[in-house]
């Protein structure tokens, strides 16, 4: 199976360009959008596979951008990046339609053995339930 | 009797007295005949005793008044006193008996508003005590939360080089930049693990109570340090009270507490060393614990500032200099006290008193949690 295609949304631009480089190097497609207003537009036009999403954005509550995510029919998984190592946000972020989440500073090789991971699972859904949406729904 | 009808009959004693001595005055003394001049002289002792009544009941008034005032007035400067109970039953008796009811009551009244002045300042100080560790939660937090992004971005640089240098052909310095970059990311998970402990005491401004066997708690952190214990072969003696009552506290952050200071008591033994741990009720107040170890010891200078954070007497690289300041604050948040004695070449013991229940102080448990939602 090809490797997926990651959109990392992420303000810090110094950080989410050098994971998307560091991404590129392990073989995925990748690319990283900076601002919150561009990211429905960019996976729209761009259709990633697996979106790194940063729950810390400037000026919109990570989590509302989440349920937009989800809510824009888009069968992508959205992996969620944070600070906060709390239980509350692992359990928002899951109910919020989120495939996994991880805490800064991100390993590298856990993030991959992530992606990867949600993507075939997500692939698989796919190809049985051809239907069913990421987020769960018909 | 009442004092009207006292009054009314002396009055009337009076104006009889007074009419039939106006009487014989208008008939003159020696016109009386033996009889009617007995009569008179009778007369006159009835009028002195009518004075006599009159001047004793006028002073009895004036008397219970008096005794009144006074007593108002040692109520007024905080004395109390008791009083006789009068002998007579009409309105100044029960005058005084309805004072001294007032005064019994006023005084419950003075105690119970002393009481409630006492709990107020007790709940006081701990209102501040939790605002003070709330704040420095917020502190640490805000901190840690900005660091974060920087110490993200420094990962991924190290990591971008190593990641270049490792696919690069040959090339001279390949090992040293190697090993150079791999060293930076290895800190960062150091400033990583700092970072996540600061925001975890941020986190502990939230309390959550249940009811549960603090022996049973014990039991189960030794259990998590079974490995280390194997290592060294330490002995761990149990003391552990039985039927020792049940605790309501928050059984999560006392796990925490209990894991760091056994830790530390593991840590401190040489092999083969000894590690007590004794449970028992204090002053049928609360629990009190005690881990005693026969490591080495620590000086007092070490000792003054041991619950300081970032204080730690570990080489570089192991230990954070947080364990004791935040189980430290745990427990004074759950109600407690944390003490620690130590005596260089015998060991050092570490004390734990908790109430049977935690007393909330309400308010800033809520505000932590809202605030911890930000981030």
């Amino acid at each position: 199976m090809p490797k997926p295609k990651v959109l990392i949304i992420d303000d810090e631009q110094e950080f989410a360009s050098t994971l998307s480089k560091r991404l590129v190097f392990r073989g995925f497609d990748s690319l990283a959008v900076f601002h919150a207003e561009h990211a429905l537009s960019s996976i729209a036009e761009e259709h990633p596979e697996v979106v790194l999403l940063d729950l810390g954005l400037e000026g919109i509550s990570g989590m509302d951008m989440l349920r937009a995510i989800r809510a824009s029919g888009t069968d992508c998984v959205v992996i969620v990046l944070t600070g906060v190592a709390d239980d509350h946000v692992f359990r928002e972020a899951g109910e919020a339609g989120a495939a996994d989440v991880l805490v800064k500073p991100i390993d590298i090789d856990i993030l991959v053995e992530r992606i990867n991971r949600t993507h075939s699972e997500n692939d698989r859904k796919r190809r049985h339930f051809p239907n069913r949406r990421a987020d769960g729904s018909q | 009797m009442k004092i009207r009808n006292k009054l009314l009959f002396a009055f009337g004693l009076y104006l009889l007295v007074s009419l039939s001595l106006g009487f014989i005055a208008y008939q003159g003394l020696d016109a009386l005949t033996n009889t009617q001049r007995l009569f008179f002289y009778v007369l006159i002792a009835v009028a002195l005793l009518g004075a006599v009544l009159t001047i004793r009941l006028a002073a009895r008034i004036a008397n219970s008044i008096r005794n009144l005032d006074r007593a108002m007035k040692k109520i007024a400067t905080g004395d109390s006193e008791t009083r006789e109970d009068s002998a007579q039953k009409d309105e100044i008796a029960s005058l005084e008996t309805s004072f001294r009811e007032m005064e019994a009551r006023l005084h419950n009244t003075v105690s119970s508003l002393e009481l409630a002045v006492r709990n107020l300042h007790e709940k006081q100080e701990q209102l501040v005590a939790s605002e003070e560790l709330a704040s420095l939660g917020r502190i640490a937090a805000g901190v840690a939360h900005e660091i974060n992004n920087p110490l993200s971005i420094i990962n991924e640089k190290a990591g971008l080089i190593r990641d270049i240098i490792r696919s690069a052909g040959d090339i001279p310095h390949k090992e040293n930049i190697e090993t150079t970059s791999k060293s930076i990311i290895d800190n960062v998970k150091r400033c990583r693990a700092i970072t996540h402990q600061l925001l975890g005491f941020a986190r502990h401004m939230i309390v959550t109570l249940e009811e549960f066997d603090l022996n049973a708690l014990i039991e189960e952190v030794t259990g998590f340090l079974d490995r280390e214990i194997t290592e060294k072969r330490v002995r761990i003696e149990r003391n552990l009270r039985a039927g020792l009552p049940s605790i309501t506290s928050d059984k999560g952050q006392l796990q925490q507490v209990f894991l760091n200071i056994i830790k530390n008591a593991v840590d401190a033994v040489p092999e083969e060393g000894i590690v007590r741990i004794s449970t028992g009720t204090k002053n049928n107040t609360g629990l009190a614990v005690s881990i005693q170890d026969n490591g080495y010891g620590i000086h007092q200078k070490v000792l003054d500032h041991i619950f300081e954070p970032f204080f730690t007497t570990k080489t570089k690289g192991k230990g954070t200099g947080l364990g004791l300041f935040i189980s430290y604050g745990i427990v004074k948040q759950l109600g407690g006290n944390l003490t620690v004695e130590s005596e260089i070449g015998r060991g050092t013991t570490f004390r734990i008193d908790l109430p049977f229940r935690v007393r909330l102080v309400g308010r800033k448990g809520e505000d932590a949690e809202t605030e911890s939602a930000h981030y």
